[in-house]
């Protein structure tokens, strides 16, 4: 396209974005994304917002100097202001005092023989809108156990406990259990096996000392550190910011971000901490680290983690040949979102095997013992929603890609799409093959 | 626009507060889409009035509202956040994915679109923010960025190839 081609585009965009009707399907659908980003960058402030805003920013006035003093007595007085001044500001003119506040954090933690009880609210970051899910139970630092139920909407999503690492997941919906012998054996990672908090207290322990200076967040004094959790393949990093209250030095949010190598953040889950309170272990009621399952409850125990799953074989089957297989793989139909299912495999990895249907470049798998490596996540809190009677949950993989994973009678089966879109409707339509 | 003419830009120097009201909810809502975090946004924007109370009444009129100034510090701290995050050290620990996306496609869409402002480049993102965010005519973009109408139109034209790219490679099919 040429430069003039170029500025009459241009032109006719302007007019669109103006209101007139746009003369092709192209320009529409430009101006719809413009429309469409600009809607989400939008927001408004409350006028309690800009005014709290405008006090802390309002400088101090300074009085004015009066004119009419002579030369020699202006002289006076400045050398008496100056002197004033260099006795008064002198050991506070290096602005705001840095402090370091990692100790003081962990302390804010607990101590030795005792838990926390834990009530958190994660809620999606700008942009998102899933379900708010309230996270409430117990963490034992020293005991290595970690207790807590899983709220959506006031239904229970999950019941989790965490015992030296074992993470044991009751879904009540299905009535179903995964025991994993480690967070990394669930393919969602360690954000679903590991309590935010927990979570917080192990990147605070790691992260040395933490200098900053307290400052006035809608009328409270607190601190805000940074703590890195990890660095993705693409040099993004995934942070976590914690607010933390400047009187008990106790976490009142946490801010999970991920940022770009170009510096850029974007805010993915906010965990409101509603209380983070220590007691003495001994004053806990027994049982109340524990988690009971059901009697008679199914149960999938997965892969032990630590040992690298290997892929052993892939054997194509037609589609009756995949009908034939037990337990059923799931699939999307014979047709979603224009792709045929096309390519049915099944692979055989050590420590079990997993069915692959693709449609595109959007893949259905179904497993029970092991997780395929491709659907391994990142370490980021999943999202976790009811559906269908049962529960979803969503996550990043290595790859690149979001996967939504369910749990089915004798095992789970998950859909891994290459963006964002289409994991949520597929995991819908999902049945059994 | 206010203050687009020598008296008005008189009266922005003088009166910090109303600068202040006027212009702190449109420099905050720039800053989010910059650095992606609207309680970064906040803090900057706090920086951007103070620099302004101190450098406004310094400032000679050339032709240009006081806002336009306002934009150019916010870009500029924008910017220095964006490095200063670069120089934070991470210890390299674990290999793994991108960040968990929304559920529903809808949302999901939305995601997107929130990150793919976030990269677009920082005049085509200023030109989009003043535009389409904040409804200033093509004429008023130009006199805040320092560039003819023309010129901001095709910085909005860039904006939304790149955008329905950016979409596209999520797999999300932008229709009219």
């Amino acid at each position: 396209m040429s430069r003039a081609d170029e500025r009459e585009a241009a032109r006719l965009l302007a007019a669109v974005l103006d209101g007139a009707e746009p003369a092709d399907a192209d320009l529409a659908a430009t101006a719809r994304v413009l429309r469409d980003a600009a809607a989400v960058a939008r927001f408004d402030l409350s006028e309690a917002d800009v005014e709290h805003a405008l006090e802390q920013a309002r400088p101090v006035p300074v009085a004015p100097s009066r004119r009419r003093l002579g030369v020699a007595g202006a002289v006076l007085a400045a050398a008496v202001v100056l002197a004033a001044a260099i006795l008064l500001v002198l050991p506070f003119t290096s602005g705001p005092v840095d402090v370091d506040v990692q100790a003081r954090a962990l302390a804010a933690l607990g101590g030795r023989g005792q838990v926390l009880g834990v009530s958190e609210v994660v809620r999606p970051g700008p942009g998102a809108g899933f379900p708010v899910s309230v996270r409430t139970g117990w963490v034992d630092p020293a005991g290595g156990r970690q207790r807590w139920t899983q709220t959506v909407g006031g239904t229970v999503v999950t019941e989790t406990l965490v015992d030296h690492g074992r993470v044991t997941r009751y879904d009540p919906a299905t009535g179903t259990a995964v025991i994993a012998a480690s967070c990394a054996a669930l393919a969602s990672g360690c954000a679903e096996g590991v309590d935010p908090i927990a979570f917080y207290r192990h990147a605070l322990l790691a992260a040395g000392p933490l200098r900053t200076h307290a400052r006035t967040e809608r009328g409270r004094r607190v601190y805000r550190v940074s703590l890195p959790v990890e660095r993705l393949a693409d040099s993004t990093r995934i942070v976590q910011v914690a607010t933390l209250d400047a009187a008990t030095f106790r976490p009142l949010r946490i801010e999970w971000r991920q940022l770009g190598a170009d510096g850029r953040a974007q805010t993915f889950a906010t965990i409101a901490v509603r209380s983070v309170l220590p007691i003495d272990a001994a004053d806990l009621s027994p049982g109340t680290l524990d988690l009971e399952l059901p009697p008679g409850t199914p149960t999938t125990q997965l892969a032990a983690p630590g040992q690298p799953v290997r892929l052993l074989g892939v054997r194509r089957v037609t589609l009756a040949e995949a009908r034939a297989l037990e337990p059923h793989p799931w699939w999307l139909g014979q047709r979603f979102r224009g792709s045929r299912a096309n390519d049915i495999a099944v692979l055989r990895y050590t420590g079990g095997t997993a069915v692959r249907i693709r449609y595109g470049r959007i893949t259905v798998w179904t497993y029970s013992r092991v997780v395929p490596p491709p659907l391994l996540g990142a370490r980021v809190p999943e999202k976790t929603i009811p559906l269908g009677g049962g529960v979803a949950r969503f996550y990043g993989t290595r790859g690149g890609g979001l996967v939504g994973e369910r749990t089915i009678p004798g095992g789970t089966v998950a859909v891994s799409t290459p963006g964002n879109a289409d994991a949520f409707t597929a995991l819908t339509v999902v049945r059994p093959l | 626009m206010e203050g687009d003419d020598h008296a008005g830009f008189q009266r922005s120097q003088a009166d910090f507060d109303a600068l202040f009201r006027a212009h702190y909810a449109e420099i905050v809502r720039y800053l989010a889409a910059r650095l992606g975090s609207r309680d970064d946004a906040a803090d900057v924007a706090a920086e951007v009035f103070v620099a302004a109370w101190r450098g406004v009444p310094r400032l000679r009129y050339r032709g240009r509202p006081v806002l336009a100034w306002l934009y150019r510090v916010a870009a500029n701290m924008a910017s220095d956040r964006l490095r200063e995050r670069m120089r934070q050290p991470v210890p390299v620990e674990v290999m793994s994915g991108p960040p968990v996306a929304d559920v529903a496609d809808a949302l999901a869409d939305r995601d997107a679109l929130s990150r793919a402002l976030a990269r677009l480049p920082a005049d085509q993102q200023l030109a989009v923010h003043l535009r389409l965010v904040e409804g200033y005519s093509f004429a008023e973009v130009g006199r805040l960025m320092g560039k003819s109408a023309g010129a901001c139109q095709m910085l909005v034209l860039r904006a939304g190839r790149q955008l329905r790219e950016a979409l596209e490679r999520e797999g999300i099919r932008v229709s009219s």
